[in-house]
């Protein structure tokens, strides 16, 4: 082992060449380090978003088939009645919903972790009043044309209010009482918005009355048992002629079916998933089950445009560490052949001396693995610091942009959804909700941090440039024999 | 150990007359040779097919009869001979006592490691504790002359070849030094080869060679 004795006897006695590699190394190791950190934290962010949301696949009508179904039989009565009236009204769209039995039967199949019924029934308070604002003041709903009547208070039937997409992202929050539950299934429990509480001198406990909207219209009695803050209540969420979002209120799903006068059915049954990448086989699976009037959306678009900005950062990154690496590479080893050249009269004295060339290389290596360790050092502490000051900039770019681009498909989305069902529910502005948080909540911080694997790779890097640069720079002197290096001196 | 010369011819291009025709010689162990000659006459060359460091253009060098190419170049260095430059060559980064160490190191000396032995080593050259543990670029040129004497005289090898060794020293020390080597060649049964501009150390050895007209003379044996 003498050529580590020698490595440590040059790094020790060379002291201002050692610190000026060290200074190059480090810098070099620092850019390297700060790519491949923001690559795996962009890799994880986007990893571990979509693991806590899991992945969803809501079943539903087939919206765009019942607007084809509505057009064709538009087009068909307006032109066998367009000599007697130029002022037909608009068809209604029947949206059908979906049989319990049948999103039963699709709840057990494989890899289903969990589901959520979703029904929603249109009311009228009934003494007391809705939260009324200059936009919802008119009390449309967003429905197809005036054939379809709805009141001003949305009841929100669900599974669990827990397991639902606004409280579950924590747009909604229980600030008294309590959620709905799996045991209020067929109860008159409700959780109300706490402006409607507060306007309305509503508390836990207390009980209000809603009317049915059609025209022998029923009186339900609905008990408080909690109420939510809504983060976000702006009734332009909607679009124009929504209600305001304080005027929904969640219950179980079967009240709201009761209220629709259909307790087999719900609108809509979201699935979780055990595994994001069973999600083609269970989509196959579900697809026999149900008709081709119903539809199964995953919710793998909506990630998409969610992980938009992190996929630009983990491409930047990645041709971060490439550029580099190889910018890194060159540059170190052009210093490290240049330092060898310098060397050849050590390098002829040790031939000279009977050293192996082997060991001659093994020195070289050594003292340039030396100074990779204390670089590594110095590029683990300043990388973090390095890669999260990158990674905030490049997040905050790409998300800036991302939103830009797409606002407008944001908004578009909510054209897609249901209007009025004959009286039934209207969940326009629950979906373009969800399609403002799905912008809202772009993943918009990066948690850079070094771990183990990423300085094992730097250190891998880090060694293959070191081994090029003694190779490159040595194997030109050991061609020569001694005497050639030592008389050239 | 034999160390011979056979047949060789030596010249640096095709288009310039040879260095060396046909010289034989062989170098007997616990003899000490001095080669003299006019510079330019090829001594520190001839030295250098001697200690490994090049290849002639024609013929060989043996060793107990085998071609040292065939026994390996390196390892002839690091076992057989050991090398005292004109220039010194030490390694700069090191400290007196750390280049004699090094080399002991390096051809796996049973020396190796043993600090009292490098310490006593550079003491018969001159060079004391103090100054044994200064970088060798702090010491002066005969200091430095008599570290690379000590680095060679510490190590195993049977055979020691000097180019110039006495150069950089005064009297007293020239003196010294060619006792040391005369000990190394009659007491400890080494071959020791130098090369020479100064007529007292030439005379001290117990062949004198003369490299004239492309051919050794022994002046005197």
């Amino acid at each position: 082992m003498d050529f580590i004795k020698r490595a440590v006897l040059y790094l020790r006695q060379k002291i201002g060449r050692t610190a000026l590699i060290t200074l190059v190394m480090s810098a070099i190791m620092i850019f390297v380090l700060a790519g491949i950190i923001i690559q795996s934290a962009a890799i994880q962010a986007t990893n571990s978003a979509k693991n806590s949301a899991g992945t969803t696949v809501t079943l539903s009508a087939d919206r765009e088939k019942a607007f084809a179904s509505m057009r064709k039989s538009q087009s068909s009565s307006s032109s066998t009645s367009s000599s007697s009236s130029s002022n037909t009204a608009p068809t209604a769209i029947t949206m059908p919903s979906v049989k319990i039995k049948t999103a039963e039967k699709i709840a057990a199949l494989n890899n289903v972790a969990g589901y959520q019924y979703s029904n929603s029934a249109s009311v009228n308070a009934s003494g007391f009043s809705a939260v009324t604002t200059s936009s919802s003041s008119n009390g449309g709903q967003g429905g197809f044309g005036g054939s379809t009547s709805s009141g001003d208070i949305t009841v929100s039937g669900v599974s669990t209010t827990a397991a639902e997409s606004n409280f579950k992202s924590k747009s909604y929050k229980i600030t008294s009482g309590r959620g709905i539950t799996a045991s209020d299934k067929n109860t008159n429990n409700v959780v109300i918005e706490s402006e409607l509480a507060t306007s309305n001198n509503l508390k836990v406990g207390s009980t209000i009355k809603v009317k049915t909207t059609d025209d022998d219209s029923k009186t339900y009695t609905l008990t408080v048992v909690g109420i939510y803050k809504a983060k976000t209540s702006t009734s332009s969420q909607g679009g124009p002629g929504m209600s305001d979002p304080s005027n929904t209120i969640y219950s179980s799903y079967t009240l709201a079916g009761t209220i629709n006068g259909d307790t087999s059915s719900v609108t809509s049954v979201v699935y979780t998933l055990t595994d994001s990448s069973k999600e083609k086989a269970f989509t196959k699976a579900a697809k026999k089950l149900i008709s081709s009037s119903f539809s199964l959306t995953s919710s793998s678009e909506t990630y998409a445009l969610l992980m938009k900005p992190m996929k630009n950062v983990q491409s930047f990154a990645n041709k971060i560490v490439w550029i580099v690496g190889i910018a890194g590479t060159i540059i170190l080893a052009l210093i490290t052949v240049l330092m060898i050249r310098e060397r050849r009269h050590e390098i002829g004295v040790l031939m000279a001396l009977g050293e192996s060339k082997f060991k001659i290389i093994l020195q070289l290596f050594s003292e340039l693995f030396a100074v990779l360790l204390v670089s590594l050092v110095i590029a683990g502490v300043a990388g973090n610091f390095v890669g999260n000051a990158v990674g905030k900039q490049l997040v905050s770019q790409q998300t800036t942009s991302t939103q830009t681009t797409s606002t407008g498909a944001g908004f578009g989305g909510g054209g897609q959804q249901p209007g009025g069902n004959g009286g039934g529910p209207s969940s326009s502005g629950q979906t373009n909700q969800t399609g403002m948080k799905a912008s809202g909540n772009q993943i918009n911080t990066l948690k850079a941090k070094i771990s183990a694997k990423s300085m094992a790779e730097l250190g891998g890097l880090g060694l293959g440039i070191i081994a090029v640069a003694v190779v490159a720079g040595s194997t030109p002197i050991f061609r020569l024999k001694p005497k050639k290096i030592l008389s050239n001196e | 150990m034999t160390l011979a010369i056979k047949d060789l011819t030596h010249q640096y291009n095709a288009q310039e007359k040879p260095l060396y025709e046909h010289i034989n010689m062989s170098f007997e162990p616990k003899m000490l040779y001095s080669i003299v000659g006019q510079s330019g006459s090829g001594k520190t060359t001839l030295l250098s097919f001697l200690a490994g460091l090049d290849t002639p253009s024609e013929g060989i060098i043996t060793l107990d009869g085998e071609d040292i190419t065939k026994y390996g170049l390196t390892k002839y260095r690091n076992q057989k001979v050991a090398i005292i430059f004109q220039s010194y060559n030490l390694l700069n980064y090191m400290t007196a006592a750390q280049n004699v160490a090094s080399a002991l190191s390096m051809t796996k000396s049973k020396h190796a490691g043993d600090k009292e032995y490098i310490y006593n080593t550079l003491e018969k050259l001159g060079i004391n504790h103090t100054l044994a543990d200064k970088n060798v670029q702090q010491l002066s040129g005969g200091q430095q002359q008599r570290v690379a004497i000590a680095r060679a005289l510490a190590v195993d090898a049977n055979i020691v070849i000097a180019d110039e060794p006495t150069g950089n020293l005064d009297e007293e020390n020239t003196q010294e030094v060619i006792k040391i080597f005369q000990e190394l060649a009659h007491e400890i049964g080494k071959t020791v080869i130098l090369v020479t501009h100064e007529p007292n150390v030439a005379q001290a050895a117990d062949v004198q060679i003369s490299l004239k007209n492309r051919t050794f003379t022994i002046v005197s044996e």
